[in-house]
């Protein structure tokens, strides 16, 4: 069911040569459109690159989002907090008892 | 001495046609947004060194369209009208945010990642808020008389 509403794609772009190195870029999309609703919401990001060196060696270069990757590790970090707190709360009270 | 000239359906089509089309348009460039060339930049040339940029983009849309026809029935001898209207509404946003740059130079294809301190800052600021709330309702000293009490 959600599936038919997202659906996410890797797309591989045109490969641009500078010098002797040529670089294929490739992104992800994410597609959020609800069926018989006129509009949606996209989500396109960079994922890695390919570079081709003059020698025809292959070497693929991921992109990370370190602020991404930085949010997301906050908001989780004080969620796995809150909950050992509340753990070890939960655990002291029934000790009490 | 206004002589009101009656709209046609053909008329009405026609203004209806367009405006289908102007939303088709809006919405190609909104899948447009899908494409990988949205996310990479053109490469930027300083010496031997090309700088590609690299943004995650995000595009939200919604709209809506309507239309109808009417027609006047002959009365008392004045004549008849036909018409039509049509009408169209929608709002849209895109997000941009630099990603990474890629630097090319003679030593080889370096990525280097983009550090936003501002979003770093606002992310860490909300989850010590959230921390600190929870907490002060965990250790409150009503909850705690209420627990002593039994309630």
């Amino acid at each position: 069911m959600l599936a038919s509403f997202i659906t996410t794609e890797t797309q591989v772009g045109e490969p641009v040569s500078i010098g002797d190195t040529t670089i294929v870029p490739m992104a992800k999309s994410l597609r959020f459109q609800i069926p018989k609703l006129q509009g949606g919401l996209i989500w396109n990001r960079p994922v890695s690159l390919l570079v081709r060196e003059p020698d025809g060696s292959e070497e693929v270069l991921h992109i990370r989002d370190v602020t991404r990757r930085v949010q997301f590790g906050l908001i989780l970090g004080s969620l796995a907090g809150l909950l050992a707190v509340w753990f070890v709360q939960r655990l002291s009270k029934e000790e009490d008892k | 001495m206004d002589e009101e000239t009656p709209v046609t359906p053909n008329e009405s089509e026609v203004g209806i046609t367009a405006s289908v089309e102007a939303v088709e348009n809006t919405l190609d460039k909104f899948l447009d947004t899908a494409n990988v060339s949205r996310v990479y930049g053109e490469p930027i040339y300083h010496g031997d060194i090309a700088i590609i940029p690299a943004a995650e983009v995000l595009t939200g849309l919604g709209f809506g369209t309507g239309y109808g026809f009417g027609s006047g029935e002959e009365e008392d001898g004045k004549a008849s009208g036909k018409g039509g209207g049509g009408g169209g509404g929608g709002a849209g946003r895109t997000l941009a945010r630099p990603v990474a740059v890629i630097e090319v130079s003679p030593e080889g294809v370096r990525v280097k990642e983009v550090v936003d301190p501002t979003k770093i800052a606002l992310a860490a600021l909300t989850a010590a808020g959230f921390m600190m709330g929870m907490l002060m309702r965990l250790i409150s000293p009503k909850r705690a008389l209420r627990e002593i009490k039994g309630e």
